[in-house]
């Protein structure tokens, strides 16, 4: 086991530095010059000159590229935004709970959905629910984010007013002179969020779900169950849920990294101080430092996210460890 | 990341490599094989009644499912009203889709985009006036014609969707065909770059570089695609091709053990006649199925990239872009929200069920 | 030298004259309801609060409400608000013969927020820390004129030789003789600061910090929010009618606008979706006293900027006339939404000195106006291919491909190249990166005189400088010369040169294809009022002014 975890561990050091070196090298090779970016309006060359040193921008690539990985690993700073100078590392801390929010409570949500749907269809397959429940599942996998949440803002957010239309509260420690903080205001902002977020995975999930339960219920093991005469619920929970639901809870891991996707979307729309978000504002300003530090803090977010999941689950599984 | 490395019979349920992860087209999408094909159900393809009857039985299975014809016939009749019908309703209609008709009529009198079925006037470079009629009314404050520019956007969306698919697709078969069938160093190289490039988060990436990369891009159109279009179709290819790369790779692994090769072998069969003529027909059903689930992937994909900004150059129309332009416009022209809006569901739903409909017309076990 | 002077009398005696007026004035500064809270949405954060770094509207928008400084706009509406006006100098400064040396006396009563009271180092230490290497600052150019200020810039000083704090006066030595360094005082650059401030050196900015204006920033959260609360040791005589004014950052247009029609928000300062003006002029009326709508013209620009120093506008004038026949200005200004400005087919915008209505261009299409544009593009097209930039952001996409359209109706290919704002005028302005045919320029007047439309837009001798603002890179001899000529002349005869000039430009060469002069336009929530309008001063009402109804 512990040889496993030190492959795997040695493994995600090398996808980080291959990940560095990638994002480092294709967006140092946009076309703008950054110290005149950074250096302003009216920048003469002196100035211009004055910044680029200060950046080191007058150095090689390579050597650059040094820097960058020293600054990285010593001082685990990814660098300043060229538009306001604030660390990047700032920034992204500053984003990444707001995101993280967003992703985790959208899982759960998708979960309570796909759950009910996806096992109640396979239970009862082409009956009415699990008719309807496929329509829901083409709908919700065919619909766009964007639209979904622009719907969901106008109607449920300004028109009706149930919900607010927009914006984010912080759980612990609201900003001065912000207008709502606290748990119940972070909730009711992120409610819309959640399920602009949510109804794409749980149409993917519920088909899923449904797919693995009614493959489980003809295994053999089930039928014996069933020969063996133990009631129906008893089956389904003991037997059938258990094996159905191993693997969709793994994938659930792997792919909670993959939705920082969706949440781009859904941050855009509702203006939620994400990651998303800041991605977005950042690639529209050109301002390269948050664009590569956005990008970097999301893939070790994967990476660590992918490593903790594969020891998990060589862990639980210990035929993968031996392969 | 899950252990590529595994036995490809394990059981289906217990394996979480076999059921590939999400393909993330607009932030994420159910192309799950949850299932690998690696179960055809037939034997190799020695004798021509046997082909001939599993091609056969496949049609007829697709057959029984009416939702999957009905999004195959939407599919075939989307691709002929993009590329025949869209220059048919230009001429027409007598306009294209970016021409401004802001003489009179395109906007209405509170400078609106106008309603449909309106009559439009702009003058010609001749000096005369041409008036015309706009079936969807204004697309914006440029009062262009909306319905052709949902038309020729279904044209930009199906490049992007197929021009990608075919893209990850190809390089899919490749690797995963290298990797699966030689093994060795070649599979370790190969699985080692799928699983840096499956590092990436895809969208945030894809987004990254085509804001400040892609713009050069822009230019090229080898004469007939929209401008942006190549753009796209690179970068999606050259981030998504993993996801294939690992489904044909299991694919391959597991027909690597099958006794027709086996028997191939023996025969005497090189390398590369084996994968020609056993490995690559098994391959078909796989492809088909995954390239009409990717196209539905990659079409919201750039309607999201278009939504930001950073999809198709202006003034060529996708159905992302007017997507995006509609929201200014939804409270007094809602209907330039649900135009594309509804587009882009149709045919995403279309591919979605015509590959659904493929993959249990392709597997015969597949529980329904 | 001497005409030099005379201008500077000239101006200098406008400001006595409204010096008069304004103060009389200052105390009838509308002091509406005291109290409340007024907010404001933004939807993108500022780059600094910090008032030596800051250089972006929106946050000199809030700075017109924290700062206090030598020279400032008075509070007032229209023309009255466009002259520079002593608000801590007590009355104008002294100027020597040679215009170089000016002498302000600092007017006792002004305190910052914290308590420390407003001398005249707190105005020479915001000019040194402007010009601290390590501040990074943007506004170092403005300081072009300052004696020893050079020096501070390279590090060789650490205060410039030419400011003198002498008592309660302050002396600032030029370099030349500028008459636009009071203008200039009224940036917040050069408002007043504590000395705490003077000694936090970081160019990264200070967020929290001592302002002796009406307002003081209470606090910061970057890409969420900015607090405002009122200045409780002002005594300047500027109203500070809300406690506090909270601007939130982040929404989009369509959302902004949601927001001010339930009251959530009383003033959208990122804009509300250009189509909506129409419908809301229609229910809340134009112009009214405290009304909802407010629009007030500006004294601006909106143009097509050609490049004339790549081959396709390059001594090409038929060309450019071409261009200036076949552009849509009407649509342009309908991208934009009603009342987006006035269309103009001129170099100076209406109320500036030396603006006289020539019709040289029309301001409509018609089938005639297509002809005529043709006429002139024919075989003056050169390679027909063009490169066209414009912003990323609100209209700016959509004009562009408006224009792209024109273009194609005299047989130019245009390709569009969309930009941040900040990158698209910052790469026109060097020659090195100046890669387009033509380029979607807006240019605001930093003061009400031709010098600041021509001359600095369209000096030929500009062109090799590293940065500047010629973004047509036009350089004919015989105009610069006439550009030189006209500023050195005042009054009446000014103005008449200036016309000459616009006019003759736009006739036989013109440099530009001006399209529009904007409108100010506001949408204001229900719940204010003291609606207080200066287009000198920032776009939107007053905040200080803007009162609580």
């Amino acid at each position: 086991m512990s040889t496993y975890i030190i492959k795997r561990f040695l493994w995600a050091i090398f996808l980080i530095v291959c990940v560095t070196m990638i994002t480092y090298v294709l967006f140092f090779l946009v076309p703008a010059d950054p110290a005149r970016l950074a250096a302003g309006k009216s920048a003469t060359p002196a100035d211009v000159a004055r910044v680029s040193k200060q950046l080191g921008l007058d150095k090689p690539v390579y050597v650059q590229y040094g820097l960058f990985l020293k600054r990285l690993i010593l001082e685990q700073s990814l660098g300043r935004s060229y538009v306001n100078r604030r660390t990047v590392n700032q920034m992204v801390f500053e984003a990444a709970p707001v995101t993280a929010g967003l992703v985790i409570g959208g899982a759960i949500l998708w979960m309570l959905i796909a759950l009910p749907v996806g096992i109640l269809s396979a239970l009862r397959p082409r009956s009415l629910v699990d008719r309807s429940a496929m329509i829901f599942v083409l709908v919700g996998i065919s619909a766009p984010v964007i639209w979904v949440g622009l719907l969901l803002q106008y109607f449920v957010g300004f028109r009706l007013g149930w919900l607010p239309n927009s914006g984010y509260c912080n759980v612990f420690n609201p900003p001065v002179g912000s207008s709502c903080g606290g748990p119940w205001d972070w909730f009711t902002h992120m409610i819309l969020p959640w399920t602009t977020f949510a109804i794409l995975f749980a149409a993917a999930y519920a088909r899923m779900v449904r797919a693995n339960v009614m493959d489980t219920l003809g295994e053999d093991y089930v039928r014996t169950a069933r020969a063996k005469g133990a009631p129906e619920h008893s089956v389904v929970r003991h037997h059938v849920l258990r094996n159905a639901l191993l693997p969709v809870v793994t994938m659930l891991g792997l792919d909670i990294g993959v939705a920082l996707g969706g949440a781009i979307f859904t941050e855009a729309i509702f203006n939620l101080p994400g990651l998303g978000r800041l991605t977005v504002t950042s690639v529209e300003s050109l301002d390269l430092p948050t664009v590569q530090g956005v990008v970097v803090f999301a893939t070790f977010a994967i990476i660590i996210i992918s490593f903790t999941v594969d020891i998990l689950y060589a862990y639980i599984d210990p035929r993968i460890r031996l392969a | 990341m899950a252990n590529l490395t595994h036995n490809p019979h394990s059981p289906v349920a217990d394996d979480p490599s076999s059921q590939t992860p999400i393909l993330v087209g607009d932030g994420g999408l159910a192309l799950r094989l949850d299932e690998t094909a690696s179960d055809l159900g037939d034997d190799g393809t020695q004798s021509g009644i046997a082909a001939r009857g599993y091609w056969e039985g496949i049609w007829r299975r697709l057959k029984r499912d009416k939702l999957a014809l009905a999004g195959g016939v939407f599919i075939v009749v989307l691709f002929v009203v993009a590329f025949a019908g869209a220059p048919l309703a230009s001429k027409l209609l007598g306009h294209g889709p970016n021409e401004p008709f802001l003489v009179s009529g395109g906007l209405d009198a509170n400078q609106l985009p106008a309603g449909p079925m309106t009559h439009v006037s702009k003058f010609n470079t001749n000096g005369t006036t041409s008036t015309q009629l706009f079936i969807l009314g204004s697309d914006s404050t440029l009062a262009r014609d909306e319905f052709l520019r949902l038309l020729y956007g279904a044209q930009v969306s199906l490049e992007v969707g197929v021009g990608a698919t075919v893209f990850v697709i190809l390089l899919g078969v490749l690797f995963g065909a290298i990797a699966g069938f030689y093994g060795g160093w070649s599979d370790t190289l190969i699985s080692r770059a799928i699983e840096i490039t499956m590092a990436f988060p895809y969208l945030l990436f894809v987004i990254a570089l085509a804001g400040t990369v892609g713009a050069s891009l822009n230019t090229v159109t080898f004469g007939f695609l929209g401008e942006g279009v190549v753009t796209l179709v690179l970068i999606f290819g050259l981030l998504g091709w993993f996801y294939t790369a690992r489904v044909f790779r299991s694919v391959v692994l597991s027909l690597r053990e099958k006794e027709f090769v086996e028997a191939a072998r023996m025969v005497g069969a090189s390398n590369s006649r084996i994968i020609r003529s056993h490995i690559l027909p098994h391959l078909v059903g796989p492809i088909i199925v995954l390239a009409t689930l990717s196209v539905a992937a990659f079409i919201l994909a750039e309607a999201g990239l278009s939504f930001l900004g950073l999809g198709v150059q202006l003034p060529t129309a996708s159905w992302g872009s007017l997507l995006a332009d509609a929201p200014q416009y939804y409270t007094q022209r809602p209907l330039l929200m649900v135009w594309p809006g509804v587009a882009l569901i149709l045919t995403t739903l279309a591919f979605n069920l015509l590959g659904d409909g493929l993959r249990d017309a392709f597997d015969p076990r597949a529980s329904r | 030298m001497g005409v030099k002077r005379t201008a500077l009398l000239a101006l200098a005696a406008i400001g006595v004259l409204s010096l008069g007026v304004t103060s009389a004035s200052a105390s009838a500064t509308r002091h509406g309801a005291r109290g409340g809270t007024i907010v404001v949405e933004m939807s993108s954060d500022v780059d600094y609060i910090d008032p030596q770094l800051s250089y972006y509207g929106e946050t000199w928008k809030l700075e017109e409400a924290t700062a206090c400084k030598l020279m400032n706009w008075p509070d007032k509406e229209g023309a009255a608000g466009g002259v520079p006006t002593p608000e801590v100098a007590n009355g104008l400064p002294i100027i020597s013969k040679d215009g170089k040396t000016y002498t302000f006396t600092i007017k006792p009563g002004f305190k910052f927020s914290n308590g420390q009271a407003v001398t005249a180092a707190s105005f020479a230490n915001a000019i040194n820390r402007l010009a601290n290497p390590k501040m990074q600052s943007q506004g170092i150019p403005f300081l072009d004129i300052v004696e020893g200020a050079q020096a501070v810039i390279d590090g060789k000083a650490s205060s410039a030789s030419g400011v003198k704090v002498m008592g309660n006066k302050l002396q600032v030595t030029l370099t030349k003789a500028a008459p636009d360094f009071l203008a200039r005082l009224t940036m917040p650059f050069f408002a007043g600061i504590d000395t705490t401030l003077a000694s936090q050196i970081d160019a990264n900015g200070i967020n929290n910090y001592a302002s002796c204006g009406p307002y003081y920033f209470a606090a910061r959260t970057p890409n969420r929010s900015i607090t405002l609360k009122r200045n409780p040791n002002y005594k300047g005589g500027r109203a500070a009618n809300a406690d506090v004014i909270q601007v939130n950052i982040g929404n989009d247009t369509n959302v902004e606008l949601q927001n001010t029609l339930s009251g959530a928000t009383d003033y959208p300062s990122g804009g509300i979706p250009p189509t909506e003006w129409k419908g809301l002029v229609a229910q809340y009326g134009l112009n009214k006293k405290d009304g909802r709508v407010q629009v007030r013209p500006l004294m601006d620009i909106r143009y097509l900027a050609l490049n004339h120093a790549r081959p396709l506008f390059k001594d090409n004038p038929n060309l450019a006339k071409a261009v200036n026949w076949t552009v849509d200005r009407q649509a342009f200004s309908a991208q934009g939404g009603y009342l987006y400005g006035k269309r103009t087919g001129q170099i100076l915008p209406p109320g500036m000195l030396g603006f006289q209505q020539q019709n040289i261009y029309p301001i409509r299409i018609t089938p005639g106006t297509i002809q005529v544009a043709n006429k002139y593009a024919k075989g003056n097209l050169r390679n027909g291919q063009a490169v066209l930039w414009a912003a990323n952001k609100g209209v700016a996409p959509l004009q562009a491909q408006l224009i792209q359209y024109n273009l194609k109706q005299i047989g130019i290919n245009a390709q569009i190249q969309l930009l941040p704002r900040a990158t698209q005028f910052t790469e026109a302005g060097n020659p090195k990166t100046a890669n387009y045919d033509v380029t979607i320029e807006h240019w605001g007047a930093d003061y009400a005189d031709p010098y600041d439309f021509l001359n600095i837009l369209l000096d030929g001798k500009q062109v090799l400088n590293p940065q500047h603002n010629n973004y047509a890179y036009f350089n004919v001899a015989k105009y610069n010369q006439q550009m030189l000529q006209a500023s050195l002349l005042v009054g009446n005869a000014r103005g008449t040169a200036y016309a000459g000039l616009d006019s003759e430009l736009m006739k036989n060469n013109p440099p530009w294809a001006p399209l529009v002069d904007s409108n100010d336009r506001t949408f204001l929530s229900g719940r204010v009022a003291c609606v207080t309008i200066n287009t000198a001063a920032q776009a939107g009402p007053l905040l200080n002014v803007l009162c609580r109804k």
